[in-house]
């Protein structure tokens, strides 16, 4: 691959950098706002008091 | 990460980067490829007064073309030759030399297909095979090329009975040919077929470009 | 306790709490999506049906050319194709519309509102479906992979997508509640995703092409996305939900699941450019799509694991829940088909397995042994809560999962073994194409019979599902809101 064809990719390589700082940027921002504060809470949100932790909750039906 | 406009970015941004990367910025360097001489000058201009390539499919052949999409050939032919030393598209005979993303620039439709059920269709114009063949082979492949899996298309074709002068048309049939008609009958090709076979001759890849010499 | 219903939002906490009224929450947005839910899974499982049989003629004319061959309506390459639609379209949009959503909606803590809107998207995503399938058969096929459907019914379907996602995307902007999980990153970004790639494709290859190959590339960003960014995280979503629900037991680490999405997001939307590899492209673009897919290790080995340490020293439970049965086929699957495609991506295995059947097979591995799979599991868990029945018959569900789970294993087999094979022959120019085909033969009689395998289990689905959405009198109607009431606990064994 020759040089003329790294300068027509230019316009990619600039916005790789720009793409990767907002997101270092993003990330940097969701830590100051608590973002990832009691990160492992969430894992116990899809439990209800009608299906709740610690019970098994499918099973084949009884019949044939 | 609970929150609805910083999720959305990262899941907006995810895939911009990929659609920028892969998709424009192929545009962008494809897309500005043009027609070329099969060789350039010292100023890498086209030289004046040569043919440009690729050429553009017109007339019967484009007509062929639609044929070829509505049939679904895609899913068992591909256009497209890899290079030397890559697989042995080479070896097959499949074209003379490797095609290049400047081969594809004058179609509608770009039929580079995924699937190899039966040999790579880029340079097939330019193989040892005539129309006749093609029909013979589109009517039923057993004929030409027993146990293969290619379905016959045969609803491309009409039986009529012989009047008078038989077509000059008519399928060639091999003597004793169990796949032929009954005597008195003639095999004819309707226009869709005319029309795939002129498309499938016209499938050559027997032009040089600057960045895609055929080397022999 | 007091039984005075109060607004929800002033609960901290509402899924631990007392109040009846806040208890039978889970109902009601079970209530609130029901009608459109099954809507759903039964275009959803119309779709699976006819996806079968198209699959099956397409399967017996690979090595029978002349069965079905008087028309061109039933010629190979229209078959093929409209079995792809009707499965991706058909099958895989309406179960994702109808589990992506229900689980969004459980997962928002809220209602679905005006869910009848969702049915009338329903309807029209159905109605384009089926002139667009009806179009490919008619001769209007495209002949661009994953996107045949012909214009004329492609915009029909992007209004009604667009209506279903706005759906799911409002639902979880009026959730209840502070925490967010996993599952519903996952469906969020899908239901965004998936319409971007459907719109750019059809503009850039249909409506306006672009200039030569930068068309293909466009098809095989779209189409390889359509599994990565649509299947893929619609799937992994159920599975984040189902497999520590049906446990009873939280995700092993939430960390994993929070790098496995971030990593799928970033690196899978990179990777369908493998599918040109050796192609008429530039080969940087080549390159970037094989660093991608190789890339995805990363994100598979995390889910693969999380999914694992969860369900460690519950495997008797696994085997007893039919959901988790179908879910854990699917996750494992996951793992193997991505290691696979992987593996399929660096350009030495590429030159063997191209433009072979091998492709085909690694596409039925990922969708059918890994989305269908656990799409499958989803409705078994769906279905129970929505309509408050139990399943009719037991043995239906397990001549299901061993119809679906043996037919793909053998069909797998066959094609994997006889692409690998057809690879090495077509690199060797001695042999002629045509005896690649012969040998190919035996192996794709096989993928026919586990066809059969497959079209067996799908009609024991159907089955098992009518019967029990229309009762035939024989199932009882299960107490309370679900199935969950510990008193009406049984079968376990």
């Amino acid at each position: 691959m020759d040089v003329d064809s790294y300068i027509d990719l230019m316009p990619i390589i600039l916005l790789g950098v720009v793409f990767f700082i907002s997101a270092i940027a993003m990330l940097y921002w969701s830590s100051k706002r608590g973002q990832l504060r009691n990160f492992d809470d969430q894992a116990s949100t899809i439990f209800t008091e009608e299906e709740p932790e610690g019970e098994i909750s499918d099973s084949f039906p009884s019949k044939y | 990460m609970k929150n609805l406009p910083l999720l959305f970015c990262g899941i907006f941004f995810a895939l911009a980067f990929s659609f920028t990367g892969l998709i424009l910025s192929s545009n962008i360097q494809i897309g500005s490829l043009n027609q070329t001489t099969q060789s350039l000058d010292e100023n890498g201009n086209n030289i004046a007064g040569e043919t440009l390539y690729p050429l553009k499919t017109a007339g019967l052949a484009k007509q062929g073309k639609q044929v070829y999409i509505e049939m679904g050939c895609i899913y068992c032919h591909t256009q497209q030759v890899r290079r030397q030393g890559f697989g042995a598209d080479y070896e097959r005979n499949w074209g003379p030399r490797q095609s290049v993303a400047r081969d594809y620039i004058m179609q509608d439709r770009v039929l580079l297909g995924t699937m190899r059920r039966g040999p790579d269709l880029m340079h097939v114009g330019g193989r040892p095979l005539n129309a006749d063949w093609h029909h013979l082979h589109l009517y039923n492949p057993q004929i030409t090329s027993k146990g293969s899996n290619m379905p016959p298309f045969a609803f491309l074709y009409e039986t009529h009975k012989i009047e008078g002068e038989p077509s000059p048309d008519a399928l060639k049939f091999p003597p004793n040919s169990e796949y032929g008609p009954e005597e008195g009958y003639e095999i004819v090709p309707t226009r869709d077929a005319e029309a795939l076979v002129e498309y499938l001759l016209s499938l050559k890849l027997d032009y040089s470009l600057p960045e895609a010499q055929i080397v022999e | 306790m007091d039984t005075a219903p109060q607004s929800n939002s002033q609960i901290a906490n509402p899924y631990s709490s007392k109040d009846a009224a806040v208890r039978a929450e889970l109902s009601e947005i079970d209530a609130s999506i029901r009608s459109s839910a099954l809507f759903f899974t039964v275009s959803a499982i119309f779709w699976l049906l006819a996806g079968t049989v198209f699959a099956l003629i397409t399967a017996y004319k690979a090595h029978e050319p002349a069965f079905m061959a008087d028309g061109a309506w039933s010629t190979f390459g229209r078959m093929r194709s409209a079995h792809l639609n009707a499965m991706a379209l058909g099958w895989g949009n309406n179960i994702i519309f109808a589990i992506g959503l229900w689980i969004m909606a459980r997962l928002c803590r809220a209602p679905i509102r005006h869910g009848g809107m969702l049915t009338i998207a329903g309807i029209f995503w159905n109605v384009g479906l089926t002139i667009g399938i009806g179009g490919i058969i008619a001769g209007d096929i495209t002949s661009v992979e994953w996107l045949e459907i012909p214009h004329y019914a492609t915009p029909l379907l992007a209004i009604s997508y667009a209506l279903i996602g706005v759906w799911g995307i409002v639902a979880f902007k009026f959730r209840k509640g502070e925490h967010v999980y996993v599952s519903q990153w996952y469906i969020l970004a899908a239901l965004f995703w998936f319409p971007w790639l459907y719109v750019i494709a059809q503009v850039m290859i249909i409506w306006f092409p672009a200039r030569g190959v930068v068309q293909s590339v466009t098809n095989w960003w779209f189409a390889h996305n359509v599994l990565g960014l649509w299947l893929t995280p619609m799937a992994l979503a159920t599975a984040y939900y189902l497999i520590p629900k049906v446990l009873g037991r939280p995700i092993y680490s939430y960390y994993l699941s929070v790098l496995g999405f971030w990593a799928l997001a970033i690196f899978y939307n990179w990777a369908g450019v493998h599918h040109l590899i050796g192609g008429p492209i530039p080969v940087w673009l080549i390159s970037a799509g094989i660093v991608a897919s190789v890339m995805m290790v990363i994100p598979v080995i995390v889910v693969g694991l999380n999914h694992h340490m969860s369900v460690v020293g519950l495997h008797k439970e696994v085997w007893r829940s039919p959901t988790l049965r179908f879910t854990v086929f699917g996750a494992i699957s996951y793992t193997l088909v991505s290691l696979i495609g992987s593996s399929m991506a660096v350009r030495s295995v590429n030159e063997i397995t191209h433009f072979t059947d091998f492709t085909v097979g690694h596409a039925h591995h990922g969708v059918y042994a890994f989305f269908s799979m656990i799409m499958f599991g989803g409705v078994y868990y769906m279905m129970p809560r929505l309509l408050k029945r139990e399943w009719p018959s037991a043995t239906l569900i397990k001549l299901h999962f061993w119809g679906s789970a043996v037919g793909i294993s053998v069909m797998l087999f066959a094609l994997h073994v006889t692409g690998w094979i057809q690879g090495l022959e077509m690199n060797n120019p001695d042999i002629s194409m045509l005896e690649v085909v012969q040998n190919s033969m035996p192996w794709l009689k096989a993928r026919t019979v586990s066809g059969v395998l497959l079209s067996f289990a799908h009609v024991a689905f159907a089955v098992n599902f009518f019967w029990m959405l229309f009762a035939a009198g024989a199932v009882r109607a299960k107490q309370g809101p679900t199935l969950l009431d510990s008193s009406s606990k049984e079968g376990a064994a």
